[in-house]
């Protein structure tokens, strides 16, 4: 049973590896491939701590001249304890979240080819729920050792990384085993007690939280001389409640499932493995000794995550919202008029699964506030920093959506690049489907561009002082060209991920359906850098002559504003005129684009 | 209605399609068999506009595929194996989707008929998820013919049908044949080339073996036998042994429909 896993797996793993490093031979998976190499080495592996010992310090010289070195390492017991009740408060809501569910049913979690093969094979329970558990633990040993390289890189932690991965291997294997388990005790309860067992628990899970949250609350209204704004010393404040009362009897067997990972030495780790695997053992009883069938409740979650990945796929839904639900047209879409608006209406459609009126309005709102904030702010004359900070941020968060944008949301040609074949049929040309495709990221970009333009703009009126020599007229014109150059420039950012997505389709559709690896964190560097290289050089000329034409307007005495809003429609001519001749080439190579050909990975 | 002359279609050395030409008249079927692997997708798709042809004519009611795709794919309708839908659209929202991209006016009158005839009016606020794979084939054909194509591609028409949805479906392909449309399908189901098509076309390896109506290309591969199954016709004429020269006069596609 055990060697027919480990052959599974291991010839799984070789056969992957093989058909990697050949397709590593192709320059364009090379490139990707060193991309995000060196970027996983420069962020993560060159912090990794292999050795032993306290991992992090600080050697700074002293008043005496002599050289001190601290240990920037917290305390194991409050890593611990505070860990052991996040812990807590996420397998509390798991239970909530299991206990919710219409009917809950046992289940473990098979793949769809593993449900074809095994659940058929004449296999005992034990040995098809021992398989299913050790297959996991694969997954989960993996999962510990991308954490580690994560949580290695503060200097926070004691230990070293064979330590914090076997740690995260203990908390990983924990959380799962534990939801396994439950789903058994749930299903079990509910068989024998009926809905009164499901009602039951929810009662108690309720009282349980509004007692957390009770004693949260007392907490943070217990008098104390610690300063809460150090981060440390509330972490401190809140193991003080963990350590006393029913608080520290619940706390701690989920701090010695942490107890490992915060371990600061070897000898100290060694100690903890023991209380650490009483929790998933105990849980690995539970699934073991309770005779729950679990195959239908496998069956129904293998399909509804093999469902989600499909989606994930077709339409770029983020993980974890739900892709297949109707959803309502946003706009009634009469059978005249151009075509590329059926495109903007479609692909509405498909991103209302996490980006709705809801969505919109909430964002509206927090914009609002921050601007009535800062307009306040200003008037008083009382806090022009905040607005200095607001509009600060808000630019940054501008270039941020500028910049990434554009990979983020891609609901245009690269989401329906797979339905290529499909588009070709239409009676378009490639310039109409092309466009068309990209007018809903544009829409979307362009609207939180906006968004994060009003309140700069808005904190940088209200900054506006009397006799101050840029005047209140000439930050509302700027406030207005730029806002008229956003769509604009949005249009310019999508053709550029659109033509690499046109340009190299097999690599863009290999990577995206693999789902990740370096390759595709690689991939997306190169194409982030690109993109914003060549928006660069696009708005060269526009931001070149714009303020020449500005400097020139007030040397002709016309003054600011109508040189602004002359570069203004000077740089909307240029940009335009790029964005045109982008989509006529994107148009072009569509049409010629052979899917037969160079949609093969 | 639909012209194919040299044909051809390379991928690098490999050649896919090699010098096709044959014509389909208006109310003709045309049923393109051959083995897995002869060519008949990548056909389709070339015809289709779907892939571009690496050399060769194609012509769709008059319009040129290559100069004017446009209206030349005004006129068609492709129907693949696999259906392909968007996963996020129901089939209402498919077919006000297309009716926009084709600029069909009359699109609601068109669309009711349609959806009672391929049994999807009380499906019509559903996802495609929500469907089986025989509806999604219906929505696919629904999408197809929502714009009154006058040239059709199936490619494998039946697959995923139950036996009352086969039916249907040769009624349907039938009807159209009559209306006066041009229709070519591939199939590897022989049965439903002797119910549906006119003519048939047997290609291997990318060429054509033979063409004609059945009646014709039975009599050539049959050998003077009688009562020679399609089946056998088919194996014979795809088998490694040089194919028997053509019918001293050789009949053409614009032959009249033989349809009921």
């Amino acid at each position: 049973m055990i060697g027919a896993l480990l052959y599974w797996r291991l010839h799984s793993l070789r056969n992957r590896v093989v058909a990697w490093v050949v397709r590593l031979r192709q320059p364009k998976y090379l490139a990707s491939f060193l991309a995000g190499a060196a970027y996983i080495y420069f962020i993560f592996l060159r912090r990794v701590h292999f050795g032993g010992g306290p991992a992090h310090t600080l050697t700074a010289p002293s008043l005496n001249g002599r050289t001190v070195t601290v240990s920037l390492a917290l305390p194991a017991a409050l890593i611990s304890e505070v860990g052991g009740f996040l812990l807590l408060a996420y397998l509390f809501g798991n239970a909530f979240f299991i206990w919710s569910a219409a009917a809950p049913e046992a289940r473990l979690k098979f793949t769809e080819a593993e449900i074809a093969f095994l659940f058929p094979a004449p296999l005992s329970r034990r040995r098809l729920i021992h398989f299913n558990l050790i297959s996991t633990e694969l997954t989960v040993l993996i999962s510990s050792l991308f954490l580690t390289l994560i949580t290695d890189r503060g200097s926070f932690l004691g230990g070293n990384a064979l330590t914090h991965a076997v740690g995260w291997w203990i908390i990983l294997s924990s959380v799962s085993l534990y939801q396994n388990a439950l789903t058994f005790v749930a299903s079990r309860a509910v068989e024998r007690f009926g809905p009164r067992a499901k009602r039951n628990a929810l009662v108690l899970l309720t009282l349980g939280a509004l007692y957390a949250v009770r004693a949260l609350w007392l907490t943070a209204r217990a008098p104390s001389a610690i300063d809460p704004r150090v981060l440390t010393s509330t972490f401190v404040y809140l193991t003080d409640w963990l350590r006393t009362g029913l608080g520290a009897g619940l706390v701690r067997p989920f701090a010695w499932v942490i107890a490992p990972f915060a371990a600061p030495t070897f000898g100290a780790f060694l100690l903890a493995l023991g209380p650490a695997l009483l929790f998933p053992a105990l849980c690995y009883a539970v699934i073991l000794g309770l005779q729950v069938p679990f195959r239908d409740g496998s069956i129904a979650a293998a399909g509804r995550r093999a469902q989600q990945r499909a989606a994930q796929r077709a339409i770029g839904t983020p993980r974890g919202v739900r892709a297949y639900r109707p959803r309502r047209s946003p706009f009634a879409l009469k059978p005249g008029g151009r075509p590329e608006v059926a495109f903007l209406w479609k692909n509405l459609i498909g991103i209302q699964s996490w980006f709705n009126l809801r969505v919109v309005l909430v964002i509206l709102i927090a914009g609002a506030l921050v601007m009535v904030n800062v307009s306040h702010a200003g008037r008083s004359h009382s806090n022009l920093a905040t607005a200095t900070v607001v509009l600060t941020v808000a630019a940054i968060a501008g270039f941020y959506v500028m910049l990434l944008g554009p990979q983020l949301i891609r609901q245009d040609l690269r989401s329906d690049l797979p339905n290529a074949d499909v588009l070709k049929v239409y009676p378009l040309r490639g310039w109409q489907i092309v466009s068309g495709q990209m007018l809903t990221p544009a829409l979307l970009l362009s609207l939180l561009m906006w968004l994060t333009a009003l309140v700069a703009g808005w904190a940088f009126l209200s900054t506006a002082q009397p006799g101050s020599p840029i005047t209140f007229g000439m930050r509302l014109a700027g406030l207005i060209c730029v806002c008229a150059v956003i769509p604009a420039v949005t249009l310019l950012q999508l053709v550029i991920p659109n033509a690499a997505a046109l340009l190299f389709p097999g690599w863009h559709q290999a990577v995206r359906t693999r789902g990740g690896g370096i390759e595709a964190i690689g991939q997306r560097l190169l194409f982030t850098f690109g993109q914003f290289l060549g928006v660069l050089v696009a708005l060269l000329p526009a931001a070149l002559t714009a303020p020449l034409i500005v400097v020139s307007a007030v040397g002709w005495g016309l003054g600011v504003i109508p040189g602004l809003a002359a570069a203004t429609l000077f740089a909307l001519a240029v940009i335009l005129g790029e964005v045109w001749v982008g989509l006529w080439w994107l148009g072009e190579r569509f049409e010629r684009l052979d899917i037969a050909l160079e949609l093969k990975p | 209605m639909i012209e194919v002359a040299n044909l051809n279609k390379r991928y690098g050395e490999f050649v896919a399609v090699r010098d096709l030409s044959f014509s389909v008249a208006p109310g003709q079927v045309l049923g393109l068999v051959g083995p897995n692997g002869a060519g008949k997708t990548t056909t389709l798709r070339c015809l289709a506009g779907i892939i571009p042809c690496t050399s060769g004519l194609v012509t769709i009611a008059g319009r040129n595929l290559a100069s004017d795709p446009v209206a030349a794919k005004r006129e068609l309708a492709f129907f693949p194996d696999e259906p392909r839908l968007f996963d996020y659209l129901t089939v209402r929202q498919h077919l006000a989707f297309i009716a926009r991209i084709y600029g069909v006016p009359d699109a609601e009158s068109r669309a009711a008929p349609l959806l009672e005839e391929l049994e999807l009016a009380d499906k019509a606020d559903l996802l495609p998820n929500e469907l089986s794979r025989g509806m999604k084939q219906k929505l696919v054909i629904a999408c197809g013919l929502l714009h009154g194509p006058r040239v059709m591609f199936f490619d494998e028409p039946l697959t995923g049908l139950d036996p009352l949805g086969i039916r249907r479906m040769k009624d349907s392909i039938v009807r159209r044949a009559r209306a006066g449309a041009a229709i070519v399908l591939s199939s590897h189901l022989l049965h439903l080339l002797e119910e549906v098509c006119t003519h048939v076309l047997i290609l291997k390896q990318g060429e054509k073996i033979a063409d004609g109506t059945l009646a014709e290309v039975s009599a050539r591969f049959s050998r003077g036998e009688a009562g020679v199954s399609l089946e056998e016709i088919f194996l014979r004429a795809t088998s490694d042994e040089p194919p028997p020269p053509p019918a001293p006069e050789p009949a053409t596609l614009q032959d009249p429909p033989l349809l009921p």
